[in-house]
């Protein structure tokens, strides 16, 4: 009986795994027609049932963007599928730019047109009970020639994402596992791997660990940290996500709530 | 299928304890950072010693930094910092100091190349240990593009230094919470220096510099605390820094006008109005020896200025025009030996300040 019932949470959780749902970091793409967005995570569209297209619509106006997901076929059980995005980061770099405060980057530097252009390919399959995705990637910088390496943000998640610009072009690899836990409780797993060859400061790695807990296939919460290590401008570092604030007595963890419909 | 519960019950505990800070809050009392010169230089065989105090204004020299003197940089870059540094070493060698008493020390800030400032100048001076006591440290100051600082008190010395602890002073009382949470956190940086024989004190200190309450009479009350702990136990000491006050006898006492930049109005002025702390330091100098005394002071007040309004060398306040940086003592300096460096015109915004002290 204990085998019958584990038998069918496996294959329950399995089921699960493979729902188009929440799939952003994987090779599925969402069902034609569906739609998904999240706190921090773009607001997705399925155009047809292995397509999707997506922008982050709080980021849009600061970062105008669009991201293309096409899944292609299944190859030795897994799906594979590229993913191409195009940013462009300039409006918002300006507007971080002068005296004050919030003012990201000194008034001696001014940004020019700036594209990034991210192609990647993933593939995803079941294993013991997840999904795996592993994916790799180019991406390139157009219109960073002339950046002075002194209006660089020399902080975590920022830099390694900035650093195509002032490097022209760089490398990611990475890999997600998502498995489910117990109950409405998952895990999820990731490393993200930047190398930016040539660069005095080409590496970067991006790890994030998050609890999971879906209310249906509608709605889900997720609460974790995200670990950063890089070579910056003064220094190999570490870092923790999201930093301990000031006056607090704590850190805080991400929070995010993905909704789909 | 036990496993799950155990994982979830880690994963909260973790999420409160992996905190990595944005700001470094420091305790009271904490233990500097500690440095050795990467080639040490035996110490001079001698019983009167040069003790400097000196705000080195992390290298920069006179530039006009935003921060300020009204000017539009905020960074910059390798070569810069290390022509100021270089600057800073030769007039070091040539008043032969024995201890220096730094502020504005940067270790790890964008805006100096991020130069570990104390380790350079041990690198490249005859100074063998150091010790460093940050003021602030933070990952990234959101405003005005100065990014990752960390720059505080440093005591350089030709000989070993133990002992050595930061000690929290006051924090301003006239800024809003998120000011507040990000900006300088003052101390004073005192360690033991271990000359043979004759062990004694060096006590560094950077007052508050642009507050309009009484936070900067309270770490001068905060300062002679230490200075009195050490003279309590019949121990010696140096004792110096930039206190960001006047004298008591100083006889112009507002600067507000000077210092204001073109397209700032009076009733943002910050620190430069003293007339309601003329009597502030006077504990110091009730208490304790100073290389320059009030009498001295008040004969020719000009002569002992250490700091200017601007940095622009064809503007009329570019000269030095008040006296901001001091040495104390709880024995005695060598008689007329103190120096108000005004001849280094390029080196900082501030004037090295030394003065001859005998080993009893």
């Amino acid at each position: 009986m204990k085998q019958f019932l584990l038998t069918v949470i496996l294959l329950c959780n399995c089921i699960n795994a493979q729902s188009k749902n929440w799939s952003l970091g994987t090779a599925y793409s969402l069902n034609k027609g569906q739609w998904e967005s999240g706190l921090f995570q773009p607001l997705r569209y399925g155009i047809s049932d292995n397509k999707d297209i997506a922008v982050h619509p709080i980021f849009a106006v600061m970062i105008p963007n669009v991201m293309v997901k096409q899944t292609w076929k299944e190859v030795n059980n897994w799906t594979v599928a590229t993913r191409h995005s195009v940013y462009y980061p300039t409006p918002l770099l300006q507007s971080i730019t002068g005296a004050g405060k919030f003012k990201i980057v000194s008034s001696q530097f001014e940004f020019p047109n700036l594209i990034g252009i991210n192609n990647e390919m993933l593939a995803t399959r079941v294993l013991s009970g997840g999904l795996l995705t592993v994916k790799a990637g180019a991406l390139l910088g157009l219109g960073g020639r002339d950046l002075n390496p002194l209006s660089s943000i020399d902080v975590p998640l920022v830099y390694p994402r900035l650093s195509v610009y002032y490097n022209g072009w760089g490398l990611r690899f990475g890999a997600d596992y998502s498995k489910p836990l117990t109950g409405r409780w998952s895990g999820f797993v990731d490393g993200d791997l930047f190398l930016y060859p040539g660069n005095s400061y080409g590496l970067f790695y991006e790890s994030k660990v998050l609890l999971i807990w879906t209310k249906s296939n509608r709605f889900r919460l997720m609460l974790g940290y995200k670990i950063t290590y890089g070579e910056y401008p003064y220094g190999a570092h570490w870092q923790i996500l999201p930093p301990k604030l000031p006056t607090f007595s704590s850190g805080w963890p991400l929070i995010d709530v993905q909704i789909s419909w | 299928m036990k496993y799950p519960p155990i994982l979830i019950h880690s994963f909260f505990v973790f999420m409160l304890v992996s905190c990595d800070p944005l700001v470094t809050e420091f305790s009271s009392k904490e233990s500097p950072k500690e440095y050795t010169a990467k080639t040490l230089v035996t110490p001079p065989n001698k019983d009167t010693l040069t003790v400097v105090t000196w705000n080195i204004r992390f290298g920069i020299g006179r530039v006009n930094w935003f921060g300020d003197s009204c000017g539009d940089l905020v960074l910059f870059d390798d070569e810069t910092i290390k022509n100021g540094l270089e600057l800073l070493a030769l007039k070091i060698a040539e008043m032969d100091a024995d201890i220096l008493l730094l502020q504005e020390v940067d270790i790890d800030s964008k805006r100096s190349a991020y130069i570990d400032q104390v380790q350079w100048l041990l690198d490249h001076t005859s100074m063998n240990y150091g010790v460093y006591g940050s003021m602030w440290e933070v990952q990234f100051v959101p405003s005005d593009g100065l990014g990752r600082v960390n720059t505080g008190n440093a005591i350089l010395s030709k000989w070993p230094l133990s002992e050595a602890e930061r000690i929290q002073l006051s924090l301003r009382g006239d800024q809003d919470a998120l000011t507040k949470a990000f900006y300088v956190r003052r101390n004073v940086l005192k360690a033991v220096v271990n000359y043979p024989g004759s062990p004694f004190w060096a006590v560094d200190i950077h007052a508050s510099a642009f507050s309009n309450d009484d936070t900067k009479q309270k770490q001068f009350l905060e300062f002679k605390d230490v200075l009195d702990e050490i003279d309590s136990k019949g121990e010696l000491f140096v004792a110096g820094g930039d206190l960001n006050e006047l004298p008591p006898v100083a006889t112009k006492n507002n600067y507000c006008d000077q210092d204001r930049c073109p397209d700032e109005l009076p009733e943002n002025d910050e620190g430069c109005d003293f007339s309601n702390e003329t009597t502030w330091i006077s504990p110091l100098y009730n208490t304790y020896t100073p290389s320059v005394s009030l009498v001295d002071y008040l004969q020719n007040e000009n002569m002992y200025f250490t700091h200017a309004s601007t940095h622009n060398a064809n503007d009329e306040r570019y000269q030095w025009n008040r006296k901001l940086d001091y040495l104390f003592t709880n024995t005695a300096w060598v008689v007329r030996s103190e120096r108000t460096h005004q001849e280094a015109q390029l080196e900082s915004d501030h004037v090295a300040v030394s003065a001859k002290w005998v080993l009893p």
